[in-house]
């Protein structure tokens, strides 16, 4: 049976699926596959299954037959080939090698109809495969005989030949097998028509039965089928959510935020590196000094105290420096706003004088009032030495006030500047009411100031702070009472500042400023040489005056002239302490001013509370003139421009001014200030420099006024002939006056007049 | 006396300073304390072969803090350059000395 033989490396297909009852009819055969395998295995095999079915035509072998031993060799090796194998040609007429290569021979090719339900060519329809499974589970075991009658004869055809190690997995892998074989039908199927689908299905099968195709392809179709896929269409039904969705690989690119990055750009040299050393070192030296005095500021608690302080000072600055800023708007507002009284100040000269003969008028210009002090007297004006638009004001009670009763315990010293008749350029409050100022004629910012209570002061104005630079002390140095009036004299020769002061105490006092305080040197008493009117228990008191004003000679500075509230007047000396040079009544009430004439000092007036402005001349105790003004004169100044004019206030708001060249008996100008039931006035002072007085008032009311031409007249030197001063001039003139009031006995001057006359 | 007092500020400016000057650095703390120490090292080391002296400290900052440092260590030179942003250093060395590292 050479077919047989070549049956080696086939496989069985549809025998896989085969129960072993059913093989068992084949294994009575030769020409099965269990040929190879030792008829005793048969024997075996056919015992358990069914020993009774016997084909008619087996062999009947006698028992020796049976029990022969027919032995069988299981070779590693395959059958060797047959080489010289021949076949008849028929053709030719001779035998010719055989020269097929496969190790079988095809017999009989038959076409089958049907399907085994496992079969690939399902498989191949994914889809159908699995419903088929279900509709065909009967059908298998019908089918299963008729496919076994089929791979019976496929079998018997093909006649295989397995290993008796492969006869074990027989029933495993048929199935494969047979899928293998139709795989590979399958796969030259879709490769060639592919449209075709699951009704060619059937049609295949056929095909697929044929069992030639080549063990690559039965690898590769294996492959395919192990990844089967349901065909949507009407049979099958998906379930949406069952549907999982296919991973798609995809590249996906990230880039991260690269470093951020700077440029930086120098050169080195050997005097950059030099010079950065040496930067470097002084920066540390100073920090090394700043440790130190940080360490040194530790340790004096004190210092560093006063160090706070200075940094107070400074933020003060930049406070005083808005304000300094604030102040000059205020100032060009009012100078905007009052521009008329401004260039009248300036410019106005009253053309009516020159019609008028030697009579004149005077000019009100700006009223100035410090609001918060509207209730305090005026009670003393100063100009300043070194502005002359600016003068200072002490603002207190009334001088013949009682301190006691009813006095305000408050008291302004204020500078006024014209260019800001508003508000004042500086205030400063006081302790009580103050009484009287001066500016010193060298130094225009000290201000030295008397109080009510017979305090002394002198401020800096210069300063931001409003403490006084010297204080007098309470318990032994200051005044038993109210100082009414100081005076700056010249320094001493060792440079000292010093002044004077009166006091209604008595006292004449020379204060001398030290590096930290005032030294107090009473210079004279003012004692009244009368009898005491009160004797207490037989004690006669000796009486004092009170002193009410002061006045310096202008050229001996020794020699002083010393008013009192009982109408006395001293004349004294600095020397001598001990007598008065001279001392008169002079007054029937309190003198209220005494005032050199500014250019004769033999020449002197005083004015009174008793309504007369006196004239007076050196040694002499007697009067030259009286002016009886009728009402109670407040304060009387000569004019400084010329000679034989003097200005005089009274408490009736009349500015009164006489001219002694012109009328010694009537005054040239008398005009009211105000009505006299609104205030009184209080103080008069003269600008050094232009023709403006000041009157204070008792409402701390200032007033500036501007004198008319003729109040001022000055004696003009003569273009022709012999060559005079205004000095001499206005001297004369004073002396051609005075001339004619003056006693028979004074007569010494007439010899002057001559001279002037030739 | 008043040539005295001169020669004397003389004298005082003349003082040559070696101490580690940092010119530049936007380094944190503690990088730039560890960069100063280690450039000082090597300039120490090396003395004037200013070549391995810039190796060095290229390849320690290399070690310490991740490849791709530049290190210039000479006495006069100009340079402009980028680099990331807080590893740059900057400084003077020994009275005559300019180093600059830096991490691209």
């Amino acid at each position: 049976m050479p077919p047989k033989l070549d049956q080696t490396a086939k496989k069985a297909t549809r025998l896989s699926l085969s129960q072993p009852g059913q093989k068992k009819p084949f294994n009575k055969e030769l020409s099965r596959r269990q040929v190879k395998i030792a008829k005793p295995v048969d024997d075996i095999n056919g015992i358990p299954s069914n020993e009774s079915i016997k084909p008619d035509d087996q062999l009947k072998l006698t028992e020796e037959e049976l029990d022969e031993a027919i032995s069988n060799v299981l070779q590693v090796t395959e059958p060797p080939e047959l080489t010289a194998r021949v076949s008849y040609s028929y053709r030719d007429g001779s035998f010719v090698p055989y020269k097929n290569i496969l190790p079988f021979i095809t017999l009989i090719d038959l076409k089958s109809t049907l399907i085994n339900k496992t079969t690939e060519c399902l498989t191949s329809d994914n889809d159908k495969e699995t419903e088929l499974e279900e509709v065909q589970g009967e059908i298998d075991h019908d089918k299963g005989d008729i496919e076994i009658d089929t791979d019976e004869n496929v079998d018997g055809r093909v006649q295989e030949e397995v290993e008796e190690g492969e006869s074990e997995g027989e029933g495993d892998f048929p199935n494969e097998e047979g899928d293998q074989g139709e795989g590979g039908e399958e796969m030259d199927e879709e490769k060639t028509s592919k449209p075709k689908a699951t009704s060619d299905s059937d049609e295949e099968a056929p095909v697929v039965v044929q069992e030639d195709s080549s063990t690559n392809n039965i690898n590769s179709s294996a492959k395919k089928r192990n990844a089967p896929k349901k065909l949507m269409n009407q049979f099958n039904f998906f379930e949406r959510c069952a549907l999982t969705e296919e991973i798609i690989l995809r590249d996906k690119e990230v880039q991260t935020t690269p470093p951020t990055k700077n440029d930086f750009c120098t050169y080195t040299t050997q005097w950059i590196i030099y010079d950065a050393y040496n930067e470097d070192f002084l920066k540390q030296q100073e920090e090394k000094e700043k440790e130190k005095r940080d360490k040194i500021a530790v340790h004096a608690s004190k210092k560093s105290a006063s160090k706070k302080k200075k940094n107070d000072v400074t933020e003060d600055q930049t406070e005083k420096n808005m304000l300094i800023t604030a102040k000059f708007l205020e100032r060009i507002i009012n100078l905007n706003t009052m521009d008329a009284i401004a260039q009248d100040f300036r410019y106005y000269e009253d053309p009516s004088d020159q019609f008028r003969g030697r009579d004149g008028t005077i000019l009100p210009l700006w009223t100035m009032t410090y609001d918060k002090a509207d209730n305090l007297y005026v009670t003393d004006i100063s100009w300043s030495p070194d502005y002359f638009d600016m003068f200072a004001v002490t603002l207190g009670t009334s001088q013949g006030h009682l301190p006691l009763t009813d006095s305000p315990d408050v008291g302004y010293v204020c500078l006024w500047s014209l260019k800001n008749p508003s508000y004042p350029e500086y205030i400063n409050q006081t302790h009580c009411g103050a009484m009287c100022l001066d500016f010193h004629r060298n130094h225009g910012f000290l201000l030295a100031v008397g109080f009510h209570d017979g305090h002394l002061a002198v401020y800096n104005v210069s300063l931001p702070t409003k403490e006084a630079q010297y204080m007098t002390d309470a318990v032994n140095t200051k005044h038993m009472a109210c100082v009414r009036q100081v005076v700056w004299v010249k320094d001493l020769p060792d440079g000292e500042l010093n002044f004077y002061s009166i006091s209604e105490d008595g006292t004449v006092c020379n204060w001398l400023l030290m590096q930290s305080e005032m030294s107090k040197t009473i210079i004279v008493t003012l004692v009244l040489d009368i009898e005491p009117q009160i004797t207490l228990g037989g004690i006669s008191e000796t009486l004092i005056g009170r002193g009410t004003t002061i006045a310096f000679h202008p050229e001996n500075s020794g020699i002083y002239l010393v008013g009192t509230n009982e109408g006395y007047i001293f004349k004294c000396n600095t020397q001598w302490s001990s007598f008065f040079m001279q001392k008169f009544k002079a007054h029937e009430m309190s003198i209220y001013r005494i005032d050199y004439n500014k250019y004769d000092p033999n020449i002197y007036l005083s004015c009174s509370g008793d309504c007369t402005v006196k004239i007076w001349e050196d040694k002499s105790d007697i009067p030259l003139l009286i002016f009886d003004l009728l009402w109670s004169v407040s304060d009387a100044l000569w004019s400084p421009f010329s000679s034989t004019v003097f200005g005089v206030i009274t408490e009736d708001c009349d500015v009164v001014f006489y001219d002694l060249d012109a009328d010694k008996y009537k005054n040239i100008c008398c005009q009211p200030i105000q009505p006299e039931s609104q205030y009184q006035l209080t103080k008069l002072a003269f600008n050094w420099r232009m023709p403006v007085i000041i009157v204070g008032s008792s409402k701390s009311t200032v007033i500036a006024l501007k004198m008319s031409p003729n109040l001022r007249l000055i004696m003009k030197p003569p273009k022709k002939g012999k060559h005079y001063t205004t000095q001499m001039l206005e001297l004369e003139k004073l002396h051609k006056a005075l001339d004619s009031t003056r006693e028979p006995d004074t007569l010494v001057v007439p010899a002057d007049d001559d001279t002037t006359d030739s | 006396m008043e040539e005295f007092a001169d020669a004397k500020e003389d004298e005082n400016k003349k003082i040559v300073h070696t101490y580690p000057l940092v010119q530049q650095c936007d380094m944190s703390e503690e990088m730039k304390a560890e960069t100063v120490e280690v450039i000082i090292t090597a300039c120490e080391k090396f003395g004037t072969d200013y070549f391995a002296a810039a190796k060095t400290v290229k390849q320690m900052l290399d070690k310490k803090y991740g490849p791709q440092w530049n290190a210039v260590v000479g006495e006069a030179f100009g340079i402009q350059i980028t680099h990331q942003t807080n590893t740059l250093m900057y400084m003077f060395f020994g009275g005559n000395l300019g180093i600059c590292a830096w991490k691209i």
